[in-house]
């Protein structure tokens, strides 16, 4: 079937940067969390961050497209909504998992288990994207071997940080089983961000609706697995004292997994998740230089560290330069021509759509965008003014240097995204 | 094609299923390990 008027400019760049802008801002998400030490149970802990995340969605698409556009993209895409809501649902299930997971084989075990999930998403992105199909044996091994130095790099890297116990085992087919279910969703995750890019919707409209279906869900969960309406998180005083740290936590993470969404959209699956996978390497520079989790670590754990590291940088340049050849573009084209077939959409649209041009008119603010931009705001001071200042050690000089490197980050993929698609 | 006929189209497809039936899976084993 010829496919006509297809762009021919590359998004790869565009991708890559993104993909590890994610890698960035997810790696420094579990930092605020640090901060927070009650005896919460880990379902309330994941409700109040996917509450910051909320927060934040609904204030971070604003401020970029404002609320009409973000409406009038939904509107133009409702027959998607349910695959938004389906990837949220996804993405919270997957995080209560590896709750069971930790808890029951340790996090030596589980986290190797469900980094997998950039495999099970290149098999997908294969499977029903047409991604790495016509493409040269050597770009399907940068990317196959690039994902799985990337794994193995996590897995390193994940070892680093463990403070072993060794008093796991006792339900450990459950753990496994649990930690091999996280990937199992966490890599099917991607297939409904995939499908409403390829379609033409935008990724700031697919989070928006996404985190309904992962607040949703969080709170389902806490309701059915952790007291009920008595749980804790709805009761404790300490509650109040800690949200500040973990809205905080959300915001950084939905920063990271806009660039996530990007990246999906410019890249695809496979090369788009083991990129946005970097974030351990930045997980660990927070632990380690900022809290000094590696203080007291012996010369082969700090070998470890430096080799895993070396190891991940390699595999992300492995999938950063396999860019996706004529044929393999071919194949990807089939796949958006099958969903414009399938809705009826107009297919020079929704390929420019997917291009980053938007032929949607431009749709301005309204008053009510400075109403959801100044909650969300009053809501972090309002939390912010009730925090309690932890007593935890840092080092501030590398916390003004990583927060520097998110920012300059953020600030190049922003631009670029702006240049080059205004963030359609 | 009208709204509703995107939305069923939606709902029966592949991409969408998929999905589903995972977290279907997810949850139920979710449940048993709880």
């Amino acid at each position: 079937m010829p496919v006509q008027n297809v762009p021919k400019k590359s998004m790869h760049g565009l991708g890559v940067l993104c993909g590890l802008g994610a890698g960035v801002w997810l790696g420094a998400a579990e930092a605020p969390t640090k901060l927070v030490n009650t005896g919460l149970s880990p379902y309330a802990i994941s409700l109040c961050m996917v509450a910051g995340v909320f927060t934040a969605r609904w204030s971070l698409p604003t401020l970029v497209k404002g609320t009409r556009g973000v409406f009038a993209d939904l509107r133009a895409n409702r027959h998607l909504i349910p695959t938004a809501i389906i990837a949220g649902m996804l993405w919270a299930v997957a995080n209560t998992l590896t709750v069971f997971a930790i808890r029951d084989v340790g996090l030596a075990i589980a986290f190797p288990l469900w980094n997998t999930n950039s495999l099970v998403g290149i098999f997908w992105g294969w499977l029903l994207f047409g991604e790495l199909r016509g493409a040269g044996a050597k770009t399907v091994a940068k990317v196959v071997l690039g994902a799985l130095a990337i794994v193995g790099a996590a897995i390193m890297l994940g070892f680093s940080t463990i403070q072993a116990s060794g008093a796991h085992g006792t339900h450990a087919t459950g753990g496994i089983l649990a930690a091999a279910g996280a990937s199992l969703l966490w890599g099917t995750m991607y297939i409904p961000y995939r499908k409403a890019y390829i379609s033409g919707m935008n990724p700031l409209s697919f989070v928006t609706i996404f985190t309904i279906g992962e607040l949703g869900t969080v709170f389902a969960l806490v309701l059915a697995l952790d007291g009920g309406t008595h749980a804790a998180v709805f009761h404790s005083p300490e509650v109040g004292h800690m949200l500040f740290w973990l809205f905080l936590g959300g915001f950084v993470w939905v920063i990271g997994d806009i660039f996530q969404q990007f990246a999906t959209k410019y890249l695809g699956i496979g090369r788009g998740i083991p990129l946005s996978n970097t974030n351990q390497l930045w997980g660990l520079a927070w632990g380690a230089l900022v809290f000094g989790e590696l203080a007291h670590a012996n010369s082969a754990h700090r070998m470890l560290v430096i080799f895993g590291s070396a190891v991940m940088i390699l595999g992300a340049l492995a999938v950063s330069t396999a860019i996706a050849g004529e044929r393999e573009h071919g194949s990807i084209n089939q796949s958006v021509i099958r969903e414009c077939d399938r809705y009826g959409l107009d297919r020079d649209r929704v390929f420019r759509a997917y291009s980053g041009e938007s032929d949607m008119a431009p749709t301005g603010r309204s008053w009510w965008d400075l109403v959801v931009v100044g909650c969300a705001v009053g809501v972090f001071i309002w939390l912010g003014l009730r925090a309690r200042v932890p007593t935890l050690g840092m080092d501030l000089g590398w916390v003004a240097a990583l927060t520097a490197v998110m920012v300059i980050s953020a600030a190049i993929c922003a631009w670029g995204l702006w240049k080059r698609t205004r963030f359609c | 094609m009208t709204e509703l006929e995107k939305l069923r189209s939606t709902l029966t497809d592949s991409h969408f299923l998929i999905p589903v039936i995972v977290f279907a899976v997810g949850l139920a084993l979710l449940i048993t390990l709880h």
